[in-house]
């Protein structure tokens, strides 16, 4: 049997149109917005540990870009129903920071989008909060204490966080500062609204309308313009 | 002594002549530089992102040299007796398999050299162009990290002599030198995480005992520890490092050992 050029080329033409039909139909997404986030737990850490192996630093990268994905995927929904995606982002930030508790990302992306995007404030303040053994940064400490002050109006835990947030080598003025007002709980918004717009400032331009929605709505607040 | 270096300069040779020697050593170019791509999505620590990536080819073209040069390089040996010829040297059989060990061993210097230059650059590149997000260490960090993250595999190829020391073809040899690389791949970064209290209390004595037992069978191939104090630019304490090589090496040796004594007991013909 002999192959000819006159069968080769019309064969070869439909075999490439069916494989380009085929990729335009299977529309595969990394998460299904049914699909429940699974719920973390410190076990499901041995499995995370046992495929990274000796890269655990390159998992939680792997992590990061899931959120990435989740966040990209999450803004073609309508708001009300990005709760899913919400759960599935917190879930990928706990594995990024069990992998590699030392990975900046991760805290950044904490602060900016489960706290200001997906509103949760009790999960960001707790991963905020694990890097204190890690981090010679006061960043996500102080973070996690003005979440949980002005969110979670858990001024102890505030100023616990605050207090530990000072403590660290690269503490400002700024931090010192804050923690004692929060003992005296005197200038809220407006140090609120200061502190957010000095936090949007460290966040690329796409992360920061979180942010930016949580100033607008303090700046309504009455208290914000006494 | 004669013997065992031509025989280990004829296996380098052996496995430069090779295609898939050559192409890994072209791909290890411009490999490093491609990580650079994914490693600009990320937004504070992109030195680190480039280092795990970096590591991350380093421990796939070590499995690629390993499972696709020396194990297929050993197994023809065996199983068309080409050993024979140069156990007819006459040569030992000790003297044989070290010349091999010597000769794969030195094999990955090649590779890595090109590794190290191109990956070096490449972080080079990073560090003026993303200034403040690559740490002024990062280099000296994946040099460093490159080096400790070799002694492994060094380990694993000796396993791989091991095995084949009794072993009857490829297939045999590359099941089993595929479990124990992921044994040792999987088990000590689950045994660092069962250090935890909270997860301690949540698994049952048995299954911690039988990983303790299956581990200390095992070299420790995770070195996870040191890819994420080398991404963050951590030192590694001295007598760390030192503890890190000798065990190594050791565990290298030693299964050389093992496998020389039974591979002079084996019938070959």
């Amino acid at each position: 049997m002999t192959l000819r050029w006159t069968v080769i080329v019309p064969v070869a033409g439909i075999l490439l149109a069916l494989v380009v039909w085929g990729r335009s139909v299977s529309d595969i997404q990394l998460y299904a917005a049914h699909q429940e986030a699974p719920v973390w737990s410190d076990k499901q850490q041995l499995f995370y540990r046992a495929w990274a192996g000796a890269l655990p630093g390159l998992a939680a990268d792997l992590a990061v870009l899931n959120v990435f994905n989740i966040y990209a995927e999450s803004q073609k929904t309508v708001p009300s129903s990005r709760n899913t995606w919400w759960n599935h982002l917190h879930y990928q930030l706990r594995v990024g920071q069990i992998m590699d508790p030392y990975f900046r990302d991760i805290y950044r992306l904490t602060e900016g989008l489960l706290a200001y995007e997906a509103n949760k404030m009790q999960e960001s303040v707790e991963i905020l909060s694990k890097s204190e053994p890690f981090l010679n940064s006061s960043d996500p400490l102080l973070v996690a204490s003005f979440i949980a002050h002005q969110e979670l109006h858990n001024d102890e835990l505030a100023f616990d966080l605050a207090n530990r947030a000072s403590q660290k080598p690269d503490a400002q003025p700024f931090t010192v500062g804050y923690a004692s007002s929060l003992l005296k709980k005197s200038n809220g918004c407006r140090a609120a609204v200061q502190f957010l717009a000095g936090r949007m400032q460290t966040m690329p331009e796409k992360y920061q309308q979180g942010i930016r929605n949580r100033i607008k709505r303090l700046q309504a607040n009455d208290e914000c313009n006494d | 002594m004669k013997k065992t270096l031509f025989l280990a300069l004829l296996t380098l040779r052996e496995i430069a002549s090779q295609r898939i020697y050559q192409i890994l050593a072209a791909i290890l170019m411009f490999v490093p530089w491609l990580m650079l791509i994914p490693a600009s999505l990320f937004m504070l620590d992109i030195g680190k992102v480039i280092i795990d990536l970096l590591f991350l080819c380093l421990h796939c073209w070590l499995l690629v040299y390993i499972f696709f040069i020396a194990t297929p390089l050993l197994a023809r040996d065996i199983e068309q007796s080409t050993c024979h010829i140069f156990l007819t040297l006459p040569m030992s059989r000790a003297q044989y398999f070290l010349a091999r060990f010597a000769g794969i061993t030195s094999g990955f210097l090649p590779l890595l050299l090109l590794f190290l230059i191109s990956g070096s650059l490449a972080i080079a590149f990073a560090s003026s162009a993303w200034q403040g997000y690559v740490g002024s260490n990062t280099d000296t960090s994946f040099i460093f990290g490159t080096l400790l993250i070799l002694l492994p595999y060094i380990a694993l190829t000796a396993v791989l002599f091991l095995i084949t020391s009794s072993a009857s073809g490829l297939p045999e040899i590359t099941v089993f030198l595929f479990s124990v690389w992921i044994l040792c791949w999987t088990i000590p970064p689950v045994l660092a995480a069962l250090q935890n209290v909270e997860i301690q209390q949540s698994t049952s004595n048995i299954v911690m005992v039988i990983i303790q037992a299956t581990n200390q069978l095992l070299p420790d191939l995770s070195s996870s520890e040191i890819s994420l104090a080398m991404a963050h630019n951590h030192t590694i304490e001295t007598v760390q490092v030192i503890g890190y090589c000798i065990h190594h090496l050791a565990y290298a040796l030693l299964a050389m050992l093992i496998a020389i004594l039974l591979f002079r007991r084996r019938d070959l013909s």
